[in-house]
């Protein structure tokens, strides 16, 4: 588990779990020296009143997404892997993740000069109003179905449901998922 | 002062140069310092108490505590008693904590002290009371017995630091009255080896009066600790607490909690949780509630386990190494924020855990 953080890979669990006793403060205090970092990430996120609480104990579902971007902030790996980061999150707080995905993921910069990527799995897209992803691949009983444009793909979900991905974007986006992987 | 390995007397929380209100010190059956700095603060030897103060011999001496009790107790009262006699007058409230340290050199193989402390209607005091050996394998028996008595309305914080060796066997024997409206929080820290401990130290709580006992314990390999505390709650309305929390790292602790309610309006919690971290240690929690008057409210919980799993993995996730993630998991069970008790006790307490814990992870 370390080893994947130590080379450069950081998550974001869609259930993370509760660990009574353990400040959230100090597990980011075990990740940087600098205090004023982790409070300016922490305001970024809507989190200064949790930073003394223990990790993820009592919070919320939006409350433990918040916590989980928050470390991933102060932790600022090279690849996350975001599993389902909007999913119980008010529309509020939704633009808050995102904007601070965004930040993590320099979006800012011109696509060559980016250091970050990012994994992300959502069931509803909902975040994909806030950020925009460089392409989406469809994943269903354990295989890629599918890849393309994100928008384009929920679109056609929205319009035929994900059954219609195991014929429609097999044919479709076949060539181009391949090259892709 | 006797040759004494600052180093040692650094675990329990002694420091000659920090502020403090009293000291006292004892190596052996010797007494190397007595001192206080506060009007209204008597530190001074039981023996010269008996000669001052002619009531401690009469009234408090071996009153809470039967002579008789035990062996231990017993050999205690055969001998010279060595120790100290604490009293604050009335009215009077120290913010600063009073030191006291007793070690164990191995010149006898028993150590027998006795402590009194006395606390006037109205007065608050916080004593910080640590014990250790001369080095790590010194060998032999320390007694321990404190009788103390607070007045109305008093307030009492005594924080006990232990770092014993791993051949010593130790028998601290207390009890506390505790009168109506005084406040008695007692914390005990244990987190290194010792060959033997046993306490069960007992507060008779009267009416609107509270006593709270905190255990911190990591039972280290071959440690045995038979700890805990007893709680009679015999005024109206009065409160007791005892909360423990125990590492076993291959020791053996029997954790015996005892609240008893015996008048109306009594209410009483208890909490024991253990954490194993490996196959050969023992964790045995003996919770007793006892209620006398339908109108009281007594509860307890007990809980052992391991360090889960998940949360190892979760936090690794981070880029711990599996040890921090330990360590950290370890630090935060152990981590009782203590109501009441002054933050630079709190921050000392903090700082001997800290230090065990990463000297042993």
């Amino acid at each position: 588990m370390d080893e994947r953080s130590r080379l450069g890979i950081g998550m974001a669990f869609q259930y993370p779990p509760a660990v009574k006793g353990v400040r959230l403060e100090t597990l980011l205090q075990t990740l940087t020296s600098d205090h004023a970092l982790i409070r300016n990430h922490a305001e970024r996120l809507n989190m200064t009143g949790y930073l003394d609480r223990d990790i993820n104990v009592g919070f919320s579902g939006g409350e433990r997404k918040r916590s989980e971007i928050l470390q991933l902030m102060v932790q600022m790996p090279e690849l996350m892997l975001l599993d389902e980061p909007e999913s119980g999150v008010d529309i509020e707080n939704i633009s808050v993740i995102a904007q601070a995905l965004r930040v993590m993921l320099e979006k800012e910069k011109p696509i060559s000069k980016r250091t970050r990527s990012a994994i992300m799995i959502t069931h509803t897209g909902f975040i994909l109003d806030y950020i925009k992803a460089d392409i989406a691949f469809v994943i269903m009983d354990g295989h890629v179905l599918g890849c393309g444009a994100p928008g384009e793909i929920f679109d056609e979900i929205k319009e035929f449901g994900y059954k219609k991905c195991g014929t429609c974007f097999a044919e479709k986006y076949r060539d181009m998922c391949v090259e892709n992987l | 002062m006797h040759s004494i390995d600052n180093e040692r007397l650094i675990t329990i929380g002694y420091d000659s140069c920090a502020a403090s209100c009293g000291r006292f010190m004892v190596l052996d059956h010797d007494i190397l310092e007595k001192s206080s700095d506060i009007v209204g603060l008597h530190v001074i030897p039981l023996r010269e108490a008996f000669q001052k103060f002619p009531h401690v011999k009469d009234r408090l001496f071996f009153n809470l505590v039967d002579a008789d009790k035990n062996e231990f107790t017993r050999l205690a009262a055969g001998s010279e008693p060595v120790g100290y006699y604490v009293r604050v007058e009335e009215g009077v409230k120290i913010e600063e904590p009073m030191q006291a340290a007793f070690l164990f050199g191995g010149a006898d193989p028993v150590q027998a002290i006795h402590n009194i402390i006395e606390l006037s209607p109205g007065a608050a005091l916080n004593i910080v009371n640590g014990c250790t050996t001369s080095c790590s394998d010194t060998a032999g028996r320390h007694i321990g017995i404190t009788e103390t008595y607070l007045g109305r309305g008093s307030s009492l914080g005594y924080t006990m630091l232990h770092n014993w060796g791993h051949t010593m066997e130790v028998y601290p024997v207390g009890a506390t009255m505790v009168e109506e409206g005084a406040t008695y929080l007692s914390n005990y820290v244990a987190m290194t080896s010792v060959k033997k401990i046993v306490s069960y130290p007992v507060a008779h709580v009267c009416s609107g009066a509270t006593a709270r006992f905190y255990s911190i314990i990591y039972a280290r390999e071959n440690s045995l600790f038979d700890t805990g505390a007893m709680t009679v709650l015999q005024g109206e309305g009065a409160g007791g607490e005892i909360v423990s929390r125990v590492v076993s790292e291959g020791g053996t602790v029997i954790s015996r909690q005892m609240i008893s309610g015996n008048v109306k309006g009594s209410i009483g919690h208890m909490e024991c949780s253990g954490l194993l971290l490996n196959e050969r240690g023992v964790i045995h929690s003996v919770p007793e509630l006892r209620g006398e008057h339908p109108d009281i409210n007594l509860s307890h919980e007990a809980a052992i386990g391991r360090i889960s799993d998940e949360e190892l993995s979760y936090l690794m996730t981070r880029g711990l190494s599996e040890e921090q993630a330990r360590s950290l998991i370890i630090r935060g069970f152990l981590d009782i924020r203590i109501e009441g008790l002054p933050e630079k006790v709190q921050l000392l307490v903090d700082e001997i855990i800290d230090r065990s814990i990463t000297g042993s992870i």
